[in-house]
């Protein structure tokens, strides 16, 4: 079954991000702790991402999407906003004392799959997970 | 988030957080760290026992916080993290700079 999220993009959607993750966990009670940590952690991660960089062309949060599939073998997740476009994934930081800059390259590494794609003038993250 | 500052003498406060540690929460972490430096303990354990889910503003945060217990001549050390922290400090490698102890009690000794 698959879980929707559609919103704003803010602080304060984290909260529902989390929910619909652990409704997903709900329907995948045989997912491992390692499972769950990387997957919940590379999805909270892109939408953070959304949520501090995001802004449409008007200058306002973008609205975004947020699918969640439970698939023999797999977690799935993808997220979309209408923003303006982000640049590709940003390689972590070379500071070991650097303050930010990891989020994307976190998600990148804590999943199997982690793809970005424009279209439509939306950006389209998809996650996978083997679990 | 929530955190409670436990004062172990005049040089030392082990920082007990709970709830998510994320892009919501950072800066209260980093507020909190720096008054309790500027208090005067520098040397600080956070206790990551009780924290739900860490992301990499709260990575952000523990790295400016290590900073300014450096900076004021001490030290900061995490202790009880759980797996999914355990994780997210593992892959971007912050496990090198801000070393996870398992316990508050190790984390403890030799500050």
């Amino acid at each position: 079954v698959a879980l929707r999220l559609e919103t704003e993009a803010s602080p304060a959607c984290l909260d529902a991000v989390h929910e619909l993750l652990a409704q997903l966990w709900a329907q995948r009670p045989d997912a491992g702790a390692d499972a769950r940590a990387r997957f919940t952690t590379a999805v909270a991660e892109l939408v953070a991402n959304v949520v501090e960089h995001g802004r449409t062309a008007a200058g306002r949060p973008p609205r975004l999407v947020l699918s969640l599939a439970a698939a023999p073998g797999a977690v799935v997740a993808d997220l979309e906003d209408d923003g303006i476009e982000v640049p590709p994934v940003p390689p972590a930081p070379g500071d070991p004392l650097a303050e930010s800059g990891r989020g994307v390259a976190l998600a990148a590494a804590a999943v199997d799959e982690l793809s970005y794609a424009r279209a439509d003038g939306r950006n389209r993250w998809h996650v996978v997970l083997r679990a | 988030m929530e955190a409670t500052v436990d004062a172990r003498g005049p040089r030392l406060a082990v920082i007990a957080l709970a709830g998510r540690l994320d892009l919501v929460s950072a800066a209260e972490l980093r507020r909190v760290v720096a008054d309790v430096v500027a208090g005067g303990r520098h040397d600080v354990v956070v206790d990551l026992g009780a924290v739900t889910f860490l992301d990499s503003s709260g990575l952000g945060a523990l790295v400016a916080a290590l900073k300014t217990a450096r900076q004021a001549g001490g030290e900061l050390r995490v202790a009880a993290a759980p797996e999914q922290a355990l994780t997210v400090l593992r892959l971007t490698r912050l496990d090198r700079v801000v070393r996870p102890y398992a316990t508050v009690d190790e984390a403890l000794e030799g500050l």
